[in-house]
């Protein structure tokens, strides 16, 4: 069988033994997914890009991929975020906050998300999860999880109670998980 | 009683801790939950995966179609940090074999992993692109390169290419150009000659231009052979050449 049909785990096996190829494959499968994020989190193509290459490049080098900690979609998405902040660390200081979850993996599961469903339907699942919060909670959890703002920061900028904006932040974590309980088994 | 761990409460205090919003102290706290009741383990878990899927909402973009390529490039340059031996099905024969081929085969392993990764893309707009794969080419091309050459018999006499085993990668790589496209129902299949018994090693079609560029599973029959077929032949599966055969391949190092 062809390389590009195996799955995550067998194209990271792959990827240890030193195959460029694997990179290659991960890159398709992964590469748009990475630089969406990048885009949102550093909001500028060339500095997208480079922590695109930079996310791929730590994958190859290090190799710290561990499967049964969760799928590769969602380390690399964790990785991404984290380098993002990492890059905003030394300008903002708020970023440092973001860092205390984002480097809290996924804890031990085998499943491997890819293997049932394609990149496209997962994002419709979670566009189609988010559009159905209030609109409320979804901002502030885009303005948590993007903009790296704290609880307080987001109650002065929406001018709402803090204990409305931990509410909703909260609820919207938990409803998210309800509506894609599926996809995160 | 109802079950604290299916609270309300408990749950937003997991959202928080995934979160990070929490104090030292609370922290803590659930640390010491967590460990006493290991199943919140799960929920904590699936909340984490929630917050990495969130950014999969975000409109689709459209990286530079050679930023997989440069990615590529950069990484042939830098080594992984646990390179792996070679898998461990390949006999101590073949070791031997590719020991004297090794060298060689490895200086063709960059140019076929981006040459190969490009294929599975087709999205070969860039002219950028395009020159990678001229090299890419020109790399397996280089007559040192060849392990086995094949040609075309008088059936197909423009028809050339050639076999090269990638160790490294643990596969062999087809080549070949102007092979003619098949009538429907057929397929070509190569076969390795080994102790004068053919042994199938994989099937294909070529692409419209005539081209063939595929890799198979490095196998022992396929190493330790010295010539090779390629056959036309039914689309059901025969362990032995039926057809007519249009390409002869023999080693040419």
């Amino acid at each position: 069988m062809m390389l590009s049909n195996k799955t995550d785990t067998e194209v990271f096996q792959a990827l240890r033994s030193g195959n460029l190829l694997a990179l290659g494959i991960f890159y398709d499968r992964y590469g748009e997914v990475v630089h969406r994020v990048a885009l949102r989190m550093l909001g500028n193509v060339q500095e997208a890009e480079d922590l695109t290459q930079e996310v791929f490049l730590t994958l190859w080098r290090t190799g710290k991929y561990d499967s049964k900690r969760g799928s590769m979609l969602v380390f690399l998405t964790t990785l991404t975020r984290s380098k993002a902040i990492d890059r905003h660390r030394q300008i903002k200081a708020q970023w440092q906050r973001l860092q205390r979850f984002s480097h809290n993996a996924p804890p031990e599961n085998s499943s491997n998300l890819m293997d049932k469903v394609s990149l496209e339907e997962i994002s419709q699942r979670v566009r189609e999860a988010l559009a159905e919060l209030p609109p409320n909670q979804k901002q502030i959890l885009e303005m948590s999880y993007y903009d790296g703002l704290s609880q307080s920061e987001i109650s002065d900028n929406l001018n709402m109670p803090l204990g409305t904006v931990k509410t909703y932040k909260r609820k919207g974590l938990l409803y998210l998980r309800q509506i894609l309980h599926d996809l995160v088994e | 009683m109802a079950d604290f761990r299916e609270s309300d409460e408990l749950k937003e205090l997991l959202a928080s801790y995934v979160f990070g919003d929490l104090t030292p102290e609370e922290v803590a706290a659930v640390n010491e939950l967590l460990a006493t009741y290991p199943e919140l383990n799960d929920e904590v878990s699936r909340l984490q995966k929630t917050l990495a899927l969130l950014p999969l909402a975000l409109p689709e973009t459209t990286p530079s179609p050679t930023l997989g390529y440069q990615i590529l490039q950069a990484a042939s340059r830098t080594n992984t940090d646990s390179p792996t031996a070679i898998s461990n099905r390949v006999s101590r024969r073949t070791k031997a074999w590719l020991a004297a081929v090794g060298s060689v085969a490895a200086s063709v392993v960059v140019g076929f992993g981006l040459y190969t990764y490009n294929l599975h893309r087709e999205l070969v707009t860039a002219q950028t692109e395009l020159s990678g794969y001229k090299q890419a080419i020109a790399l397996l091309r280089q007559p040192s390169n060849r392990l086995l050459t094949f040609q075309g018999t008088d059936l197909s006499q423009s028809a050339s290419g050639s076999l090269v085993i990638v160790p490294k990668s643990d596969v062999a790589v087809l080549s070949i150009q102007n092979l003619a496209t098949l009538p429907q129902g057929q397929i070509y299949r190569l076969w390795a000659v080994v102790d004068n018994k053919k042994v199938y090693c994989g099937e294909f079609n070529p692409d419209s231009e005539g081209k063939v560029f595929m890799q198979m599973p490095l196998d022992d029959d396929m190493t330790v052979s010295s010539q090779a077929l390629i056959t036309v032949e039914p689309l059901k599966r025969i362990s032995q050449p039926t057809g007519k055969t249009v390409m002869k391949g023999s080693i040419s190092l």
